[in-house]
C-alpha cells in the first residue's frame, strides 16, 4: 500500500517539500530538485521589475512540480491576504504557505497576525499551511480556524540549527488532526530523520540543500532521510531504557570450573 | 492628458484608460504569470480589458519568482 500524504484534496507521495531559492544556478536547482525526489516546490511573489528582462523559471517548474506559493516577508494580515490572492492569480492554486513574520532579524512568526490572516484565507477558500512557532496551541488554533496543515519550524529560517524543541514538535503531532510539515531551520539529513521519527508528515526546506557544498548530492542525502525516519516512525522505535538489556541470552554460556 | 498611477511604487504617467492598455503602454508582455492588484483589490485576468484606471491608481503587478 503506497504511504501518500494528504493536504486539503491533494495526496503526495513525497513528504520533502523544496524551496526554490539561493541555488548558485537554475541547472543546480533543476538537478537538486530532481535529486530531492520532490513533488512540492516553493515560490515567492514579487514585483516585476519595469526595466529588465523577468527571469522565467515558473514555466518549467510548472511542468513537473506542484507549485505552493508563500507569502513570505509579509508583517500584516493585509499584506499577507493580498499577496496570497495575487498569487492564486498568477498560479491558479488555492494552496499558499501563509508566512506572516515578526521581523527581519530572527523572521520568527507573528502569531497575533498569522491565527488572522489564516482564518481570513480560509474564509476566502484558500488551502492554508501556516509557517509557525513550535507551539502545541498556536499549532491548535491554526488547526481551529481551518488550516489543512501546520509548518512549525525547527528553527529559524536558514539557520540549519535543526529541531531545537522535539518535545514540542512530539506534542504538535500527537495532538494534530492534520499533516504537519516541518518548516525551516533544517541543517542535514539527520534533523530531516528526526522530523520524521517525531511522526511529522513531511520537512520543507531550502537553504540546507541549495547552500551544501554540494547541493545534489544534500538533496539526494534528505530524500533518503525522509524514507529513513519516516520507516522508523512506522516500525516503531522500541522505548528509551536507563539500563542496559543484553540482546544475546545467557542461556548455555560456558562455565569455567575452577577459578583463578 | 496622462495620468498619473503609482506602478509597483513608482511614479508613472499613462495616456491609456483601461489596465490591459497600460500594460503595453509600459511594455510588459502579457506573461500569462502575472498578476495584478489595483488599490489593493486583485484585478482577474480577464478583467484586465475592461478595467478602467484613473489617476491616483496603485498598481502591483507581481510575478512568482524563486522562494523558500
Amino acid at each position: 500500500m503506497m504511504d501518500l500524504l494528504t493536504i486539503a484534496n491533494k495526496k503526495f507521495k513525497s513528504r520533502l517539500f523544496m524551496g526554490t531559492s539561493r541555488y548558485p544556478n537554475h541547472q543546480i536547482m533543476l538537478n537538486s530538485l530532481n535529486a530531492g525526489r520532490t513533488e512540492v516546490v516553493t515560490v515567492a511573489i514579487r514585483r516585476i521589475s519595469l526595466k529588465k528582462y523577468n527571469e522565467n523559471i515558473i514555466d518549467i517548474l510548472k511542468k513537473k512540480y506542484f507549485i505552493l506559493p508563500n507569502t513570505a516577508g509579509c508583517y500584516t494580515v493585509k499584506e499577507a491576504v493580498l499577496t496570497a490572492e495575487l498569487a492564486r492569480e498568477a498560479l491558479k492554486t488555492n494552496f499558499v504557505k501563509l508566512e506572516v513574520i515578526g521581523n527581519d532579524e530572527d523572521l520568527l512568526p507573528d502569531v497575533e497576525n498569522l491565527i488572522p490572516a489564516a482564518k481570513e484565507l480560509v474564509k476566502k477558500k484558500f488551502n492554508v499551511l501556516p509557517y509557525c512557532n513550535d507551539d502545541p496551541i498556536v499549532c491548535k488554533k491554526l488547526e481551529d480556524v481551518g488550516c489543512s496543515a501546520v509548518m512549525p519550524l525547527a528553527a529559524p529560517i536558514g539557520s540549519g540549527l535543526g529541531i531545537q524543541n522535539k518535545y514540542n514538535i512530539k506534542l504538535i503531532v500527537e495532538k494534530s488532526n492534520i499533516p504537519v510539515i516541518i518548516d525551516a531551520g533544517v541543517g542535514t539529513a539527520s534533523d530531516v530523520s528526526i522530523a520524521m521519527e517525531l511522526g511529522c508528515d513531511g520537512v520543507l526546506l531550502n537553504t540546507a540543500v541549495a547552500e551544501a557544498q554540494n547541493p545534489e548530492l544534500m538533496a539526494q542525502a534528505m530524500a533518503e532521510a525522509i524514507d529513513a525516519g519516516r520507516n522508523a516512525f512506522l516500525a516503531g522505535r522500541i522505548p528509551k531504557r536507563l539500563f542496559a538489556k543484553n540482546s544475546t541470552t545467557n542461556k548455555g554460556k560456558i562455565k569455567l570450573m575452577k577459578k583463578n | 492628458m496622462k495620468k498619473k498611477l503609482i506602478i509597483n511604487g513608482k511614479n508613472t504617467f499613462v495616456l491609456s484608460k483601461t489596465l490591459l492598455k497600460v500594460l503595453s503602454e509600459i511594455n510588459i508582455i502579457n506573461n500569462q504569470n502575472i498578476a495584478i492588484a489595483v488599490n489593493e483589490e486583485v484585478i482577474e485576468k480577464n478583467n484586465w480589458k475592461n478595467h478602467k484606471i484613473k489617476s491616483g491608481d496603485i498598481i502591483e503587478i507581481v510575478r512568482p519568482l524563486k522562494g523558500g
